[in-house]
């Protein structure tokens, strides 16, 4: 039997789904494990920048999926047929994307209001030489 | 000098088949990535434990370390994410480029 290439755009269509709840699975870890750090300020300081780092990681990830989203509609777009069924895939992506998004806003709103930076080391080794 | 003819075989594929195997091959290493990133989030979940209580018991300095390796893993994927998207258009530009020359 003769294989179809128009089945080729729905498998990038459910990996790149897959890779977009994977990716909220960890943020929302991740969200829990800056959390569980709880009163540690200094610790919190430290990883804030890292976070960042993160953040622009996960942004080109985005963007990458952004461009691959566009040649599996070139692809897809062979078969009328087949707009239906990917509608409904760009849809449930649309929403996982959603949910990344807002958890992103909730760990930098995490990161920068409630948790103040840590004092720079030469103010704390200040305060130990005023105390010894 | 001529170039090479490579004599027809019975399980050879033909072009569409090479290119179905490679969007396929695409996908496939996708979804490996997703489970890799899934993987990392259990890390993630043993490292805090259940009970948010670290049940390791780790230094400051190895949960900065930990933290190090989380993000040196998505870096990696990041790189992975980008050749798979050079893949996909060297991919498509020849699928199109058939479908031109018909």
């Amino acid at each position: 039997m003769k294989r179809k290439l128009e089945r080729s755009p729905f498998l990038l269509m459910e990996s790149t789904l897959k890779m977009k709840k994977a990716i909220y699975t960890f943020l929302k870890e991740y969200q829990r494990f800056l959390r569980s750090l709880g009163r540690q300020e200094r610790l919190q300081g430290a990883l804030a920048p890292s976070f960042s780092r993160l953040l622009f990681t996960l942004r080109i990830i985005q963007q990458t999926q952004f461009q691959k989203n566009r040649m599996i509609r070139l692809l897809a777009a062979r078969d009328m047929q087949q707009s239906a069924a990917l509608k409904r895939f760009f849809e449930e992506e649309q929403r996982v994307e959603r949910q990344i998004s807002s958890t992103l806003r909730e760990i930098q709103k995490y990161l920068s209001g409630d948790i103040p930076t840590p004092s720079p080391p030469w103010l704390l080794s200040q305060v130990l030489i005023k105390n010894s | 000098m001529s170039m090479p003819k490579i004599p027809k075989e019975k399980h050879r594929p033909d072009l569409d088949d090479t290119i179905i195997d490679l969007l396929e091959s695409i996908a496939l290493e996708e979804i490996a990535l997703s489970h890799l990133i899934n993987a990392e989030a259990e890390n993630l979940q043993a490292f805090v434990g259940k009970d948010l209580d670290f049940p390791s018991n780790p230094s400051n300095s190895d949960i900065l370390r930990f933290n190090v390796t989380v993000l040196r893993l998505m870096e990696t994927l990041m790189f992975k994410e980008l050749f798979l998207l050079r893949k996909l258009e060297t991919v498509s530009q020849i699928g199109m480029q058939v479908d031109f020359e018909e």
